[in-house]
Protein backbone atom coordinates (compact mmCIF):
# COMPACT_ATOMS: atom_id res chain seq x y z
CA UNK A 1 0.00 0.00 0.00
CA UNK A 2 1.47 3.34 -0.98
CA UNK A 3 1.77 6.12 1.55
CA UNK A 4 -0.84 8.32 -0.06
CA UNK A 5 -3.43 5.59 0.13
CA UNK A 6 -2.53 4.63 3.68
CA UNK A 7 -2.88 8.24 4.73
CA UNK A 8 -6.26 8.45 3.03
CA UNK A 9 -7.43 5.33 4.87
CA UNK A 10 -6.04 6.59 8.13
CA UNK A 11 -7.72 9.94 7.77
CA UNK A 12 -10.95 8.20 6.76
CA UNK A 13 -10.89 6.30 10.06
CA UNK A 14 -10.59 9.60 11.88
CA UNK A 15 -13.24 11.37 9.83
CA UNK A 16 -10.62 13.80 8.54
CA UNK A 17 -11.43 13.52 4.84
CA UNK A 18 -13.46 16.20 3.14
CA UNK A 19 -16.51 15.30 1.06
CA UNK A 20 -14.63 15.03 -2.21
CA UNK A 21 -11.98 12.83 -0.70
CA UNK A 22 -14.60 10.60 0.88
CA UNK A 23 -16.33 10.28 -2.46
CA UNK A 24 -13.10 9.34 -4.18
CA UNK A 25 -12.32 6.78 -1.48
CA UNK A 26 -15.77 5.22 -1.76
CA UNK A 27 -15.25 4.75 -5.46
CA UNK A 28 -11.87 3.20 -4.89
CA UNK A 29 -13.22 0.85 -2.22
CA UNK A 30 -15.85 -0.34 -4.64
CA UNK A 31 -13.22 -1.02 -7.23
CA UNK A 32 -10.80 -2.67 -4.79
CA UNK A 33 -12.67 -4.80 -2.25
CA UNK A 34 -9.37 -5.85 -0.68
CA UNK A 35 -9.06 -2.33 0.62
CA UNK A 36 -12.23 -2.80 2.62
CA UNK A 37 -10.60 -5.62 4.51
CA UNK A 38 -7.49 -3.48 5.07
CA UNK A 39 -9.66 -0.76 6.44
CA UNK A 40 -11.51 -3.14 8.71
CA UNK A 41 -8.28 -4.51 10.18
CA UNK A 42 -7.07 -0.99 10.85
CA UNK A 43 -10.39 -0.17 12.46
CA UNK A 44 -10.19 -3.20 14.76
CA UNK A 45 -6.67 -2.31 15.77
CA UNK A 46 -7.79 1.24 16.45
CA UNK A 47 -10.56 -0.08 18.70
CA UNK A 48 -8.05 -2.28 20.47
CA UNK A 49 -5.81 0.68 21.25
CA UNK A 50 -8.82 2.56 22.58
CA UNK A 51 -9.74 -0.47 24.67
CA UNK A 52 -6.26 -0.63 26.12
CA UNK A 53 -6.55 3.01 27.09
CA UNK A 54 -9.98 2.53 28.62
CA UNK A 55 -8.77 -0.36 30.70
CA UNK A 56 -6.07 1.65 32.43
CA UNK A 57 -6.65 2.76 35.96
CA UNK A 58 -4.61 5.20 37.94
CA UNK A 59 -2.81 3.49 40.80
CA UNK A 60 -3.76 4.76 44.21
CA UNK A 61 -0.14 5.53 44.91
CA UNK A 62 -0.22 8.36 42.41
CA UNK A 63 -2.85 10.23 44.35
CA UNK A 64 -0.84 9.99 47.52
CA UNK A 65 2.25 11.21 45.68
CA UNK A 66 0.51 14.18 44.15
CA UNK A 67 -1.62 14.98 47.18
CA UNK A 68 0.91 17.46 48.63
CA UNK A 69 0.70 19.46 45.45
CA UNK A 70 -3.05 19.55 45.83
CA UNK A 71 -2.69 20.76 49.38
CA UNK A 72 0.03 23.12 48.28
CA UNK A 73 2.24 22.55 51.30
CA UNK A 74 5.59 20.87 51.42
CA UNK A 75 6.22 18.27 54.03
CA UNK A 76 9.46 16.98 55.36
CA UNK A 77 10.81 13.83 53.89
CA UNK A 78 12.66 11.25 55.84
CA UNK A 79 15.38 9.72 53.78
CA UNK A 80 15.89 6.04 53.53
CA UNK A 81 19.13 4.67 54.89
CA UNK A 82 20.78 4.28 51.51
CA UNK A 83 19.95 7.87 50.70
CA UNK A 84 21.51 9.08 53.94
CA UNK A 85 24.65 7.26 53.01
CA UNK A 86 24.65 8.86 49.61
CA UNK A 87 24.06 12.26 51.13
CA UNK A 88 27.30 11.96 53.00
CA UNK A 89 29.08 10.95 49.83
CA UNK A 90 27.71 14.01 48.08
CA UNK A 91 29.78 16.34 50.18
CA UNK A 92 32.81 15.77 48.01
CA UNK A 93 31.20 17.17 44.91
CA UNK A 94 31.64 20.85 44.21
CA UNK A 95 29.37 23.21 42.31
CA UNK A 96 29.82 23.89 38.66
CA UNK A 97 28.60 26.52 36.32
CA UNK A 98 25.99 26.38 33.72
CA UNK A 99 25.05 29.28 31.60
CA UNK A 100 21.72 29.40 29.96
CA UNK A 101 19.81 32.09 28.33
CA UNK A 102 16.19 32.64 28.95
CA UNK A 103 16.06 34.94 26.00
CA UNK A 104 17.57 32.80 23.32
CA UNK A 105 18.41 35.79 21.21
CA UNK A 106 20.99 36.89 23.70
CA UNK A 107 23.69 34.41 24.47
CA UNK A 108 25.17 34.71 27.89
CA UNK A 109 28.73 34.53 29.03
CA UNK A 110 30.53 31.27 28.88
CA UNK A 111 31.53 29.18 31.82
CA UNK A 112 35.12 30.02 31.01
CA UNK A 113 34.46 33.75 30.95
CA UNK A 114 32.68 33.59 34.29
CA UNK A 115 35.54 31.67 35.81
CA UNK A 116 37.97 34.19 34.33
CA UNK A 117 36.02 37.05 35.84
CA UNK A 118 36.05 35.48 39.23
CA UNK A 119 39.76 35.05 38.97
CA UNK A 120 40.02 38.72 38.06
CA UNK A 121 38.47 39.77 41.30
CA UNK A 122 34.78 40.09 40.61
CA UNK A 123 33.32 37.60 43.00
CA UNK A 124 29.65 36.94 43.32
CA UNK A 125 27.85 38.99 45.94
CA UNK A 126 25.31 36.69 47.47
CA UNK A 127 22.21 38.35 48.80
CA UNK A 128 20.61 35.33 50.33
CA UNK A 129 21.66 31.91 51.44
CA UNK A 130 19.17 29.21 51.91
CA UNK A 131 18.81 25.54 52.12
CA UNK A 132 16.86 23.58 49.59
CA UNK A 133 13.81 22.02 51.09
CA UNK A 134 12.24 18.78 50.03
CA UNK A 135 9.57 18.71 47.43
CA UNK A 136 6.09 18.30 48.80
CA UNK A 137 5.50 14.65 49.25
CA UNK A 138 3.07 12.24 50.70
CA UNK A 139 1.75 12.54 54.21
CA UNK A 140 1.99 8.81 54.55
CA UNK A 141 4.62 7.43 56.89
CA UNK A 142 7.75 6.84 54.93
CA UNK A 143 7.54 3.10 55.22
CA UNK A 144 4.11 3.24 53.62
CA UNK A 145 5.06 5.55 50.82
CA UNK A 146 5.30 3.98 47.41
CA UNK A 147 8.50 4.25 45.51
CA UNK A 148 8.35 7.45 43.58
CA UNK A 149 10.25 10.55 42.84
CA UNK A 150 9.24 12.49 45.89
CA UNK A 151 10.29 9.93 48.45
CA UNK A 152 13.81 10.22 47.19
CA UNK A 153 14.06 13.90 47.59
CA UNK A 154 16.50 16.14 49.21
CA UNK A 155 16.38 16.10 52.95
CA UNK A 156 18.51 15.18 55.90
CA UNK A 157 21.35 17.22 57.36
CA UNK A 158 23.37 19.34 55.01
CA UNK A 159 26.76 18.01 54.10
CA UNK A 160 29.70 19.88 55.53
CA UNK A 161 30.69 21.79 52.44
CA UNK A 162 32.51 25.08 52.25
CA UNK A 163 31.02 27.77 50.07
CA UNK A 164 34.30 29.56 49.61
CA UNK A 165 34.81 29.09 45.90
CA UNK A 166 31.67 27.88 44.20
CA UNK A 167 31.20 28.52 40.54
CA UNK A 168 28.11 30.50 39.78
CA UNK A 169 25.20 29.58 37.60
CA UNK A 170 24.04 32.46 35.52
CA UNK A 171 20.66 32.87 33.92
CA UNK A 172 20.05 35.81 31.67
CA UNK A 173 16.54 37.06 31.91
CA UNK A 174 14.53 37.93 28.83
CA UNK A 175 12.92 40.98 27.52
CA UNK A 176 10.61 41.50 24.66
CA UNK A 177 12.32 42.76 21.59
CA UNK A 178 12.71 46.50 21.58
CA UNK A 179 12.54 47.03 25.30
CA UNK A 180 16.28 47.18 25.65
CA UNK A 181 18.52 49.17 23.35
CA UNK A 182 20.87 47.09 21.34
CA UNK A 183 24.56 47.48 21.70
CA UNK A 184 24.68 49.13 18.32
CA UNK A 185 22.24 51.73 19.62
CA UNK A 186 24.64 52.44 22.37
CA UNK A 187 27.42 53.03 19.89
CA UNK A 188 29.54 50.19 21.09
CA UNK A 189 30.25 46.70 20.00
CA UNK A 190 29.78 45.42 23.46
CA UNK A 191 30.10 46.12 27.11
CA UNK A 192 33.12 44.49 28.64
CA UNK A 193 31.89 41.76 30.91
CA UNK A 194 34.17 42.77 33.74
CA UNK A 195 32.79 46.30 33.58
CA UNK A 196 29.27 45.05 33.83
CA UNK A 197 30.17 42.80 36.67
CA UNK A 198 31.88 45.62 38.46
CA UNK A 199 28.79 47.75 38.08
CA UNK A 200 26.63 44.88 39.17
CA UNK A 201 28.74 44.51 42.25
CA UNK A 202 28.17 48.17 42.93
CA UNK A 203 24.47 47.59 42.59
CA UNK A 204 24.79 44.69 44.96
CA UNK A 205 26.48 46.96 47.47
CA UNK A 206 23.70 49.44 47.04
CA UNK A 207 21.29 46.60 47.68
CA UNK A 208 23.08 45.77 50.87
CA UNK A 209 22.69 49.34 51.99
CA UNK A 210 18.99 49.08 51.44
CA UNK A 211 18.75 45.61 52.84
CA UNK A 212 15.46 45.01 54.48
CA UNK A 213 13.70 47.38 52.22
CA UNK A 214 14.84 45.59 49.10
CA UNK A 215 13.92 42.16 50.38
CA UNK A 216 10.27 42.85 50.04
CA UNK A 217 8.34 43.02 46.77
CA UNK A 218 7.87 46.47 45.35
CA UNK A 219 4.56 48.18 45.54
CA UNK A 220 3.10 49.18 42.21
CA UNK A 221 4.93 52.19 40.90
CA UNK A 222 7.59 52.03 43.55
CA UNK A 223 11.13 52.65 42.46
CA UNK A 224 13.24 49.60 42.96
CA UNK A 225 16.77 48.39 42.89
CA UNK A 226 16.80 47.90 39.19
CA UNK A 227 16.25 51.57 38.61
CA UNK A 228 19.91 51.94 39.37
CA UNK A 229 20.88 49.30 36.87
CA UNK A 230 23.98 50.35 35.01
CA UNK A 231 22.70 49.24 31.66
CA UNK A 232 20.01 51.86 31.78
CA UNK A 233 22.49 54.67 31.36
CA UNK A 234 23.35 56.43 28.11
CA UNK A 235 20.36 55.58 26.06
CA UNK A 236 19.08 57.21 22.94
CA UNK A 237 15.92 59.29 23.22
CA UNK A 238 13.70 57.14 21.06
CA UNK A 239 14.77 53.94 22.71
CA UNK A 240 14.48 55.54 26.10
CA UNK A 241 10.92 56.54 25.35
CA UNK A 242 10.01 53.01 24.39
CA UNK A 243 11.83 51.70 27.37
CA UNK A 244 10.03 54.09 29.67
CA UNK A 245 6.70 53.04 28.26
CA UNK A 246 7.56 49.42 28.89
CA UNK A 247 8.68 50.19 32.40
CA UNK A 248 5.54 52.18 33.10
CA UNK A 249 3.51 49.24 31.94
CA UNK A 250 5.35 46.99 34.33
CA UNK A 251 5.19 49.47 37.13
CA UNK A 252 1.45 49.70 36.70
CA UNK A 253 1.08 46.02 37.45
CA UNK A 254 4.36 44.47 38.46
CA UNK A 255 4.25 40.73 39.00
CA UNK A 256 4.47 40.24 42.72
CA UNK A 257 5.22 37.43 45.01
CA UNK A 258 7.99 35.18 45.99
CA UNK A 259 10.20 33.40 43.56
CA UNK A 260 10.61 29.68 43.44
CA UNK A 261 13.59 27.56 42.73
CA UNK A 262 13.10 24.00 41.68
CA UNK A 263 16.01 21.69 41.68
CA UNK A 264 16.18 18.30 40.10
CA UNK A 265 18.94 16.19 41.37
CA UNK A 266 19.45 12.88 39.69
CA UNK A 267 15.88 12.99 38.59
CA UNK A 268 14.64 13.87 42.05
CA UNK A 269 13.08 17.12 42.93
CA UNK A 270 13.31 19.76 45.55
CA UNK A 271 12.06 23.25 45.69
CA UNK A 272 12.47 26.39 47.64
CA UNK A 273 10.73 29.71 47.75
CA UNK A 274 12.84 32.77 48.09
CA UNK A 275 12.44 36.50 47.91
CA UNK A 276 14.67 38.03 45.30
CA UNK A 277 16.16 41.30 46.36
CA UNK A 278 15.68 42.83 42.95
CA UNK A 279 12.28 44.26 42.31
CA UNK A 280 10.47 43.15 39.24
CA UNK A 281 10.97 45.54 36.40
CA UNK A 282 11.47 45.11 32.72
CA UNK A 283 15.11 44.39 32.32
CA UNK A 284 17.67 41.70 31.92
CA UNK A 285 18.72 39.92 35.02
CA UNK A 286 21.73 38.02 35.95
CA UNK A 287 20.70 35.23 38.23
CA UNK A 288 23.56 33.46 39.85
CA UNK A 289 22.65 30.28 41.60
CA UNK A 290 25.27 28.43 43.49
CA UNK A 291 24.44 25.03 44.81
CA UNK A 292 27.34 23.69 46.71
CA UNK A 293 27.72 19.98 46.72
CA UNK A 294 26.38 19.40 43.26
CA UNK A 295 27.44 19.85 39.71
CA UNK A 296 24.82 21.99 38.06
CA UNK A 297 24.25 20.46 34.69
CA UNK A 298 21.35 22.38 33.37
CA UNK A 299 19.15 25.29 34.28
CA UNK A 300 16.19 26.58 32.41
CA UNK A 301 13.06 28.57 32.93
CA UNK A 302 10.19 26.43 34.03
CA UNK A 303 7.83 25.02 31.50
CA UNK A 304 9.95 25.15 28.39
CA UNK A 305 7.97 25.53 25.25
CA UNK A 306 4.81 24.76 27.12
CA UNK A 307 4.96 28.01 29.01
CA UNK A 308 7.17 30.03 26.77
CA UNK A 309 4.87 33.00 26.96
CA UNK A 310 5.12 33.57 30.70
CA UNK A 311 8.82 32.87 30.55
CA UNK A 312 9.21 35.72 28.16
CA UNK A 313 7.92 37.99 30.89
CA UNK A 314 10.22 36.63 33.48
CA UNK A 315 11.15 39.08 36.15
CA UNK A 316 12.99 38.73 39.35
CA UNK A 317 9.96 38.64 41.56
CA UNK A 318 8.36 35.93 39.50
CA UNK A 319 11.51 34.01 38.93
CA UNK A 320 11.01 30.31 38.60
CA UNK A 321 13.92 28.19 37.60
CA UNK A 322 14.68 24.58 37.09
CA UNK A 323 18.05 23.24 37.88
CA UNK A 324 19.17 19.80 37.03
CA UNK A 325 22.07 18.57 39.02
CA UNK A 326 23.81 15.35 38.25
CA UNK A 327 26.00 13.11 40.32
CA UNK A 328 24.62 14.32 43.57
CA UNK A 329 23.08 12.28 46.30
CA UNK A 330 20.08 13.15 48.36
CA UNK A 331 20.68 15.75 51.00
CA UNK A 332 20.24 19.39 51.78
CA UNK A 333 22.62 21.71 50.06
CA UNK A 334 23.52 25.23 51.00
CA UNK A 335 22.84 27.48 48.07
CA UNK A 336 22.66 31.11 47.25
CA UNK A 337 20.75 33.11 44.71
CA UNK A 338 21.62 36.54 43.47
CA UNK A 339 19.39 38.48 41.14
CA UNK A 340 20.97 41.48 39.52
CA UNK A 341 20.25 43.64 36.53
CA UNK A 342 22.41 43.04 33.53
CA UNK A 343 23.43 44.54 30.25
CA UNK A 344 23.10 42.88 26.94
CA UNK A 345 25.57 40.79 24.98
CA UNK A 346 28.43 41.47 27.25
CA UNK A 347 30.31 38.41 26.26
CA UNK A 348 31.06 36.54 23.07
CA UNK A 349 28.60 33.88 24.20
CA UNK A 350 28.76 30.31 25.20
CA UNK B 1 -4.97 28.21 46.85
CA UNK B 2 -1.44 28.59 45.67
CA UNK B 3 -2.06 29.22 42.08
CA UNK B 4 -3.94 32.12 40.67
CA UNK B 5 -3.90 31.14 37.03
CA UNK B 6 -6.91 30.39 34.93
CA UNK B 7 -7.24 26.86 36.21
CA UNK B 8 -6.71 25.32 39.60
CA UNK B 9 -4.30 22.47 39.89
CA UNK B 10 -6.78 20.13 41.52
CA UNK B 11 -9.08 20.52 38.54
CA UNK B 12 -6.27 19.80 36.15
CA UNK B 13 -5.14 16.81 38.14
CA UNK B 14 -8.62 15.39 38.34
CA UNK B 15 -9.11 15.75 34.63
CA UNK B 16 -5.73 14.57 33.43
CA UNK B 17 -4.49 12.11 36.01
CA UNK B 18 -5.69 9.17 34.00
CA UNK B 19 -4.61 10.32 30.53
CA UNK B 20 -1.18 11.37 31.76
CA UNK B 21 -0.77 8.15 33.67
CA UNK B 22 -1.78 6.16 30.62
CA UNK B 23 0.68 7.96 28.39
CA UNK B 24 3.47 7.54 30.91
CA UNK B 25 2.65 3.90 31.27
CA UNK B 26 2.67 3.38 27.52
CA UNK B 27 6.01 5.07 27.16
CA UNK B 28 7.93 3.82 30.14
CA UNK B 29 9.33 0.51 31.14
CA UNK B 30 7.55 -0.26 34.34
CA UNK B 31 4.66 0.77 36.48
CA UNK B 32 7.05 2.20 39.03
CA UNK B 33 8.73 4.30 36.39
CA UNK B 34 5.37 5.40 35.10
CA UNK B 35 4.44 6.43 38.61
CA UNK B 36 7.58 8.47 39.00
CA UNK B 37 7.27 10.14 35.65
CA UNK B 38 3.59 10.90 36.14
CA UNK B 39 4.35 12.56 39.43
CA UNK B 40 7.11 14.60 37.86
CA UNK B 41 4.83 15.61 35.02
CA UNK B 42 2.23 16.87 37.45
CA UNK B 43 4.90 18.70 39.37
CA UNK B 44 5.72 20.53 36.17
CA UNK B 45 2.06 21.17 35.53
CA UNK B 46 1.75 22.50 39.05
CA UNK B 47 4.65 24.83 38.57
CA UNK B 48 3.61 25.99 35.13
CA UNK B 49 -0.05 26.46 35.89
CA UNK B 50 0.21 30.02 37.22
CA UNK B 51 1.65 31.00 33.87
CA UNK B 52 -0.93 29.17 31.82
CA UNK B 53 -2.91 31.84 30.05
CA UNK B 54 -5.17 29.69 27.97
CA UNK B 55 -3.35 30.44 24.74
CA UNK B 56 -3.40 26.72 24.05
CA UNK B 57 -5.99 24.16 25.00
CA UNK B 58 -5.40 22.85 28.46
CA UNK B 59 -5.22 19.29 27.18
CA UNK B 60 -2.63 20.28 24.61
CA UNK B 61 -0.59 22.08 27.22
CA UNK B 62 -0.66 19.17 29.64
CA UNK B 63 0.20 16.61 27.00
CA UNK B 64 2.98 18.84 25.74
CA UNK B 65 4.49 18.92 29.21
CA UNK B 66 4.02 15.18 29.52
CA UNK B 67 5.60 14.42 26.17
CA UNK B 68 8.52 16.76 26.75
CA UNK B 69 9.19 15.27 30.13
CA UNK B 70 8.88 11.69 28.94
CA UNK B 71 11.27 12.36 26.09
CA UNK B 72 13.75 13.99 28.45
CA UNK B 73 13.33 11.10 30.83
CA UNK B 74 14.11 8.67 28.06
CA UNK B 75 17.25 10.57 27.17
CA UNK B 76 18.28 10.65 30.78
CA UNK B 77 17.76 6.94 31.10
CA UNK B 78 19.82 6.46 27.96
CA UNK B 79 17.39 4.25 26.21
CA UNK B 80 14.24 4.26 24.23
CA UNK B 81 11.02 4.38 26.09
CA UNK B 82 9.23 1.13 26.22
CA UNK B 83 5.77 0.17 27.15
CA UNK B 84 4.57 -2.45 29.44
CA UNK B 85 1.88 -4.98 29.03
CA UNK B 86 -0.02 -5.62 32.22
CA UNK B 87 -3.61 -5.39 33.32
CA UNK B 88 -4.70 -7.07 30.16
CA UNK B 89 -7.81 -8.59 31.60
CA UNK B 90 -9.77 -5.38 31.81
CA UNK B 91 -8.75 -4.42 28.30
CA UNK B 92 -9.67 -7.82 27.00
CA UNK B 93 -13.07 -7.53 28.57
CA UNK B 94 -13.59 -4.23 26.85
CA UNK B 95 -12.55 -5.51 23.47
CA UNK B 96 -14.63 -8.60 23.88
CA UNK B 97 -17.66 -6.62 24.84
CA UNK B 98 -17.13 -4.37 21.83
CA UNK B 99 -16.38 -7.09 19.35
CA UNK B 100 -18.52 -9.87 20.64
CA UNK B 101 -22.22 -9.65 21.22
CA UNK B 102 -22.72 -13.26 22.07
CA UNK B 103 -21.13 -16.00 24.12
CA UNK B 104 -19.09 -17.22 21.17
CA UNK B 105 -15.85 -18.59 22.67
CA UNK B 106 -14.09 -18.48 19.35
CA UNK B 107 -14.84 -14.83 18.81
CA UNK B 108 -13.87 -14.02 22.35
CA UNK B 109 -10.62 -15.82 21.86
CA UNK B 110 -9.96 -13.92 18.64
CA UNK B 111 -10.67 -10.61 20.33
CA UNK B 112 -8.36 -11.49 23.17
CA UNK B 113 -5.66 -12.57 20.80
CA UNK B 114 -5.98 -9.36 18.82
CA UNK B 115 -5.62 -7.33 21.96
CA UNK B 116 -2.53 -9.26 22.95
CA UNK B 117 -1.03 -8.67 19.54
CA UNK B 118 -1.86 -4.99 19.53
CA UNK B 119 -0.28 -4.65 22.94
CA UNK B 120 2.85 -6.41 21.76
CA UNK B 121 2.95 -4.48 18.52
CA UNK B 122 2.69 -1.21 20.39
CA UNK B 123 5.69 -2.22 22.42
CA UNK B 124 7.83 -2.59 19.35
CA UNK B 125 6.50 0.42 17.50
CA UNK B 126 9.01 3.28 17.30
CA UNK B 127 8.31 5.90 19.91
CA UNK B 128 7.36 8.70 17.51
CA UNK B 129 4.79 6.40 15.94
CA UNK B 130 3.59 5.03 19.25
CA UNK B 131 2.87 8.42 20.71
CA UNK B 132 0.72 9.60 17.80
CA UNK B 133 -1.23 6.37 17.77
CA UNK B 134 -1.75 6.57 21.49
CA UNK B 135 -2.77 10.22 21.56
CA UNK B 136 -5.16 9.72 18.65
CA UNK B 137 -6.66 6.30 19.32
CA UNK B 138 -6.05 6.00 23.02
CA UNK B 139 -6.70 9.56 24.13
CA UNK B 140 -8.88 10.70 21.25
CA UNK B 141 -6.97 13.92 20.67
CA UNK B 142 -7.60 15.71 17.40
CA UNK B 143 -4.89 16.03 14.78
CA UNK B 144 -4.42 19.65 15.71
CA UNK B 145 -4.15 18.87 19.41
CA UNK B 146 -1.56 16.20 18.69
CA UNK B 147 0.35 18.58 16.46
CA UNK B 148 0.39 21.18 19.22
CA UNK B 149 1.33 18.71 21.91
CA UNK B 150 4.19 17.23 19.92
CA UNK B 151 5.14 20.55 18.36
CA UNK B 152 5.02 19.23 14.83
CA UNK B 153 2.98 20.38 11.80
CA UNK B 154 -0.44 18.86 11.42
CA UNK B 155 0.62 17.34 8.11
CA UNK B 156 3.32 15.47 9.96
CA UNK B 157 0.72 14.12 12.35
CA UNK B 158 -1.38 12.86 9.43
CA UNK B 159 1.49 11.15 7.67
CA UNK B 160 3.08 9.83 10.85
CA UNK B 161 -0.23 8.43 12.06
CA UNK B 162 -0.83 6.72 8.72
CA UNK B 163 2.61 5.16 8.76
CA UNK B 164 2.19 4.16 12.38
CA UNK B 165 -1.10 2.44 11.67
CA UNK B 166 0.34 0.57 8.73
CA UNK B 167 3.32 -0.47 10.84
CA UNK B 168 1.05 -1.50 13.67
CA UNK B 169 -1.09 -3.53 11.32
CA UNK B 170 1.93 -5.29 9.86
CA UNK B 171 3.22 -6.06 13.33
CA UNK B 172 -0.13 -7.40 14.43
CA UNK B 173 -0.42 -9.56 11.36
CA UNK B 174 3.11 -10.84 11.47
Amino acid sequence: MDETLSEILSRHLDGDLDADEELALSARLEAEPALIEELEVMRRIRRSVAALASSEQVPRELDSLVEPLLRGKPEPVVLRPWARWLATAAAVILGATVVIEVNRRNPGPSIESMAKLRNEGHPAEPTERFTLAPLPTSSLPVEQQPLGASDRLLASPAPEVELDDPLPLEVLGPLEEGEIPTLEDQGTKGIPLDEVMAKSSAVAEDKDAKKGESLRPAAPGEKGDLDSAPQREDRGGTREAGRSAALQSWEAAPPMGRAQLFVFINGKSAWREFTPSAICKAGRYSVRIVVTGGAVREARPVGGAASAAPSQRLCAAGLVLDLEIDAVADGEYPAEIVVEPRGKQQSPGR
Amino acid sequence: MWHTGLVDFDQVYERFRLPVWRLARRLTKSEEEALDTTQEIFLRVWRGLPGFRGDAKLSTWVFQIAWNYLRAHRRKMGRSLQIIGEDMNAAQDLVESAADTGPDPERRARATELLDRVEEALETLPEHYRVVVWLRDGEDLSYQEIADALDVPIGTVRSRLARARVALKELVES
